[in-house]
């Protein structure tokens, strides 16, 4: 397995394009740039978006970012300090049932499961939160 | 980081172009709203929002496109302050949306931008033209 870390500083929304920039190139060491690649980097900056917006509500923070690749798939791991925040409890927007038996949902937490295969999240034993995206490059 | 061009050009009725170059998310969201609300008070009506050069869209794009269109379509907008809940009505109008955007149209996104819309259900939204003049033509 190949593996790449990023140690961000503390970060904000206003880095989001940098952030984005750094985890593309660490992916593209793992994976030749296409659409994989795309997609993956639009699910992490929702990830990445959410922990700023919901975890460290507006204040800026730290992050580690793991990127590794196998034969089977490539996985982004976020890890962060923030407050308990799980997207993948958000339910999915049901678009087939009426407005007012919907549950409540983000499109970005939709744009995280349709450019993935799977998310994980745990709360860190120490505090914060980790999401691991995993994205099937074959099979 | 996301530079805004505006346009003024006439096809029958007066079309406002607005073209969005760069990286839209969650940093430069707001300010594409305000930009929006300003050519309305302007009196802008028909906008045609330029997608040609924008590298990439994040799902509060999504809310700014949202927010617009409910401006050109003469509709409150939802409050861009709580953007992330304004999620949830825009899956109540990508469940009731039985025609396109009359007021507000998208030229030429980029495949990148247009994933996004396609798996979103944004692409059934709006109109989206490859060509700039039929684009304009449309609102005649």
């Amino acid at each position: 397995m190949s593996a790449i870390t990023i140690y961000f500083p503390p970060v904000c929304l206003d880095d989001l394009a940098e952030i984005r920039r750094l985890i593309e190139s660490a992916v593209v060491c793992l994976w030749e740039p296409g659409e994989v690649v795309t997609e993956l980097v639009i699910a992490i900056n929702e990830a990445v978006t959410n922990v700023l917006v919901h975890g460290y509500q507006g204040q800026p923070g730290h992050m580690v970012v793991k990127v590794s690749r196998d034969n089977a798939a490539l996985r982004v791991c976020l890890q962060d300090q923030a407050w308990p925040f799980n997207p993948t409890a958000v339910p999915t927007p049901d678009i087939t049932l009426p407005l007012a038996q919907r549950q409540p949902g983000g499109m970005g937490v939709h744009l995280m499961r349709q450019f993935t295969h799977r998310l994980q999240y745990r709360a860190l034993p120490e505090g914060g939160n980790e999401l691991v995206l995993v994205r099937q490059i074959e099979g | 980081m996301m530079n805004v061009t505006i346009e003024q050009v006439e096809s029958g009725v007066p079309v406002t172009i607005i073209k969005l170059v760069g990286q839209l998310d969650a940093s430069s969201y707001l300010d594409v709203i305000e930009t929006g609300k300003k050519l309305h008070r302007e009196g802008t009506r028909d906008l045609l929002i330029d997608m040609s050069e924008m590298t990439f869209m994040a799902s509060s794009g999504l809310v700014a496109l949202h927010n617009i269109a409910l401006l050109m379509r003469g509709e409150q907008p939802q409050d861009p302050e709580a953007g992330w809940a304004a999620m949830h009505a825009i899956n109540r109008d990508v469940q009731n949306s039985s025609s396109f955007e009359a007021h507000c149209k998208l030229l030429n996104p980029t495949p990148a931008v247009r994933k996004t819309l396609d798996v979103t259900g944004f692409a059934n939204l709006f109109e989206i033209y490859d060509g700039r003049d039929e684009a304009i033509a449309s609102f005649g």
